[in-house]
């Protein structure tokens, strides 16, 4: 192998799957460092917050830890973490070698000396919005992010804090890892590439008036699916619908909440069938007398994903209406709702009565508003396409993207797209 | 279920693309359409199941389909299109097919098809006038004559107004007939008993005279005098005042021509009502349906075809030679100068009714009610049936 430039670090901006995958294909490939920038207080980003995830429907905990527990077994501080972290500008290194990044890193008010002990948390008299589970439950304002958080420690929500005012958490910390006068932090780092990691998030299906979003409450999304189905989630792994906390058994799932719609998401963010149709199984698998319907326009279930698309028609409760909802009324007495759809099938048009609705929101990339946030120096060049993903990579500049920055996708290709971001980053290095 | 050879026609296609501004090649069939629609029925939702036969050019369907008519281009589909495929202009640009497929003269589709063929058809008749005029008052008022020697009413009648409508009538008659034949008695699942014809009438002539599915547009919750004053059915009530101006000015030119060339002791009820109420309606309502053709705000203003425009402005025209007519007459003006405009009225008059009451946008007048008469016909013919299945 030819030798490798490896004077300047590697910048992955997000630390979900996609980016800690590019970092640990780098590190581990050749003897080059990187520098995952993440947003939140901990790693794992959107995969955390699933139940189960394809190709193998496994929970987090069996498949993002094989990534922590590399991450633990790398070699020393060739992998960097930057959490709560922001980039702020991106600029050309004059001589033309690279990147100089400024990055904001606020306050880390808990240290590496946090033991998870918990007592912080009991005596926190205030509550914020648990923005992991979608804001269906509450945790304090220091709270434990995650179940699997990593770096394993304790965040502050300095939202919800009051800081001076209070400091009790300050006071019941035996190990000393709380101190809430921390400062933030401006980093530069002089890096020779660049891979966008920055993910998704739900499309916001607010706009969607007709559906009703935020004015019903039993109308959710599937990420929110995920977390009611998680046994780490807000009601323990009870489906149960949020305005009365009843055990749902028939549940509508609408696909394309967004996508493939000109006025919202003019493409097909990929996942959303697969989503719902594992999300239908869910339901089915944990109240036998859950019958879930599926309305779409058509169902997307590439390559051997069709197998799963299978395995639920089987399913007789699970039932499938081509043609998707039009508008979204509320019984006001029951909760329930009432969705006006055709069957294409029959050709028939009728009010569906569901105890909960299921919106398919679509993929938004996060990269779209981000890039609004990041001061990036005008000679250097950035593909982003009309809805928003970085589609043409700039090989000679060393800015490549990877997971859904690059286009919608699932889990497990996000990992293929990651390891394709990697060799390119290796073969922009390699001294020809 | 059975199968069927589905029969398509891509001139068809073609001609539903030009006689109107819908996308419905970019359908990809999701029912968004269907299901936000206010107007359709469970049985028979529309306008998905157009977009496809359009899309594909099934004229067999598409020509015994009601459906068209049955819409009122609220825009709840087109708003809420996904592909922005404009369904609800579909709906306008099948109405404008379904014109040209009652009409066996042909004239309707080469209207549609072409503004110029429209044009000309129009001069075409305004000649026929004046020659028509000159022929029986010559092209100057005699020296001396009154309003009636110079323009007889009565000649008017005999030449001008019975002629005109015995031809709309024979027109339309014929044309609806055509109508009946392709979209009630094609359907040989719907036997249609004698005494439906009779019950159903009323449906006719309520939905003629209130046009009440504009109301439907909006299904919103509230109540109907909360929705009157947000503004909500001033697209309704205007086109009915208009639609009730123009229908009482027809019968009262037709049967009580006299009256309007009448200066003095005129019936207190002609002159609320012609005068009146049915001028003004005639004129705010054009006035109103051109501002909102140009503006474009609204989804069923949003694209103009040529024909909406000669249908609107031709009225519009009409309605301001006849105002100034009728004011020429009761103010006294010199024959002469009511000799002319006369003419001029006569010559916009005709043109609108010859090519617009039969051959172009007119006819919705006749065939919305007429449609909604025979789809409640086939629906409780069908339940009949229905019935009768049951207990036998």
């Amino acid at each position: 192998m030819s030798e490798l430039n490896n004077e300047n670090p590697v910048l992955i901006i997000g630390g979900g799957h996609s980016g800690v995958s590019a970092a640990l294909e780098i590190t581990e490939a050749v003897n080059k460092k990187v520098y995952i920038v993440e947003k939140k207080s901990y790693i794992g980003g959107r995969v955390l917050q699933m139940y189960k995830y394809f190709p193998k429907l496994c929970p987090p905990f069996c498949g993002f830890e094989i990534n922590t527990k590399r991450i633990k077994s790398s070699a020393d501080d060739n992998i960097n973490f930057l959490v709560s972290s922001v980039v702020e500008e991106i600029n050309k290194e004059k001589d033309g070698t690279g990147y100089i990044v400024k990055i904001r890193q606020k306050p880390q008010y808990i240290n590496d000396n946090c033991t998870v002990c918990g007592e912080c948390a009991k005596v926190c008299p205030e509550d914020r919005p648990n923005d992991f589970n979608y804001g269906m439950d509450t945790t304090k304002a220091i709270y434990m992010p995650a179940l699997s958080t990593f770096p394993l420690k304790y965040s502050v929500d300095d939202n919800y804090c009051k800081f001076s005012s209070c400091k009790k958490c300050e006071e019941v910390c035996s190990y000393d890892a709380i101190n809430l006068n921390a400062k933030e932090n401006i980093i530069e780092l002089k890096v020779s590439d660049i891979i966008f990691a920055t993910g998704w998030k739900p499309y916001n299906v607010e706009k969607l008036e007709n559906l009703g979003f935020g004015k019903f409450r039993n109308v959710i999304t599937n990420v929110m699916m995920e977390r009611l189905a998680a046994d780490n989630g807000p009601t323990g792994g009870k489906i149960v619908r949020p305005s009365d906390n009843k055990e749902v058994t028939n549940v509508a799932f609408i696909q394309c909440a967004g996508s493939r719609n000109e006025n919202h998401l003019p493409y097909c963010s990929a996942i959303c069938c697969m989503a719902s149709l594992k999300q239908a199984l869910y339901l089915r698998d944990k109240n036998p007398a859950s019958s879930p319907t599926i309305f779409y326009i058509d169902l997307r279930t590439p390559g051997r994903y069709e197998n799963f698309l299978n395995k639920a028609q089987i399913d007789k409760n699970i039932k499938f209406n081509k043609g998707v909802v039009g508008k979204i009324s509320e019984d006001h007495a029951t909760g329930d709702l009432l969705l006006d759809v055709e069957d294409m099938l029959s050709g028939k048009k009728n009010k569906f009565r569901a105890e909960m609705v299921v919106l398919a929101a679509g993929m938004y990339p996060n990269i779209k508003d981000d890039l609004k946030e990041i001061k990036i120096g005008g000679d250097i060049k950035i593909d982003i396409d009309e809805n928003g993903f970085i589609f043409n990579e700039n090989y000679e500049g060393g800015i490549f993207s990877a997971g859904v920055a690059k286009f919608p996708l699932d889990v497990y290709m996000s990992g293929q797209s990651a390891t394709s971001a990697a060799l390119s980053v290796i073969q922009h290095n390699a001294k020809l | 279920m059975k199968n069927t050879v589905v029969k398509t026609d891509n001139e068809l296609v073609k001609y539903i693309k030009e006689v109107g501004e819908s996308n419905f090649k970019k359908c990809f069939q999701c029912g968004t359409c269907s299901a936000v629609c206010p107007l359709s029925t469970e049985d028979r939702p529309f306008p998905r199941k157009e977009m496809i036969m359009a899309g594909w050019g099934m004229k067999e369907q598409l020509v015994s389909d009601l459906d068209p008519w049955l819409c009122y281009y609220c825009g709840e589909c087109s708003k809420n299109c996904p592909r922005k495929a404009e369904p609800g202009e579909l709906m306008m640009s099948l109405r404008r097919f379904l014109i040209s497929a009652y009409d066996w003269t042909g004239i309707s589709k080469l209207l549609y098809k072409s503004k110029y063929a429209e044009y000309i058809a129009i001069l075409i008749v305004a000649l026929g006038v004046l020659i028509e005029w000159a022929v029986l008052f010559g092209l100057h008022p005699a020296a001396g004559a009154t309003l009636g020697q110079a323009v007889s009413p009565d000649k008017i009648d005999y030449y001008f107004d019975w002629p005109i409508t015995v031809f709309l009538g024979v027109m339309l008659t014929s044309f609806i007939y055509n109508m009946f034949r392709k979209t009630v008695l094609s359907d040989a699942g719907v036997k249609i008993p004698l005494k439906l014809y009779f019950t159903e009438a009323w449906s006719l002539m309520f939905n003629f005279f209130t046009q009440y599915r504009y109301a439907k547009c909006d299904d919103s919750e509230g109540t109907s005098s909360k929705k009157l004053t947000e503004g909500k059915y001033n697209f309704w009530l205007t086109h009915l005042f208009l639609m009730i101006s123009y229908v009482i000015l027809f019968v009262g030119i037709v049967f009580f021509l006299d009256w309007f060339q009448n200066e003095n002791s005129l019936p207190y009820l002609h002159i609320i009502l012609f005068d009146y109420f049915a001028s003004i309606g005639l004129i705010f309502g054009t006035v109103y349906f051109i501002v909102k053709r140009l503006t474009k705000k609204i989804e069923r203003s949003k694209f103009s075809h040529h024909t909406d425009w000669m249908f609107v402005i031709l009225l519009f025209l009409t309605g301001v030679t006849g105002v100034l007519l009728r004011a020429s007459i009761v103010y006294n003006y010199s024959v002469s100068a009511i000799f002319y405009i006369y003419l001029v009225h006569l010559m916009i008059l005709f043109p609108m009714l010859v090519i617009e009451v039969p051959f172009s946008k007119w006819s919705h007048l006749a065939y919305r009610p007429v449609a909604i008469y025979f789809a409640n016909l086939k629906e409780k013919a069908k339940s009949l049936n229905n019935e009768n299945a049951e207990i036998s």
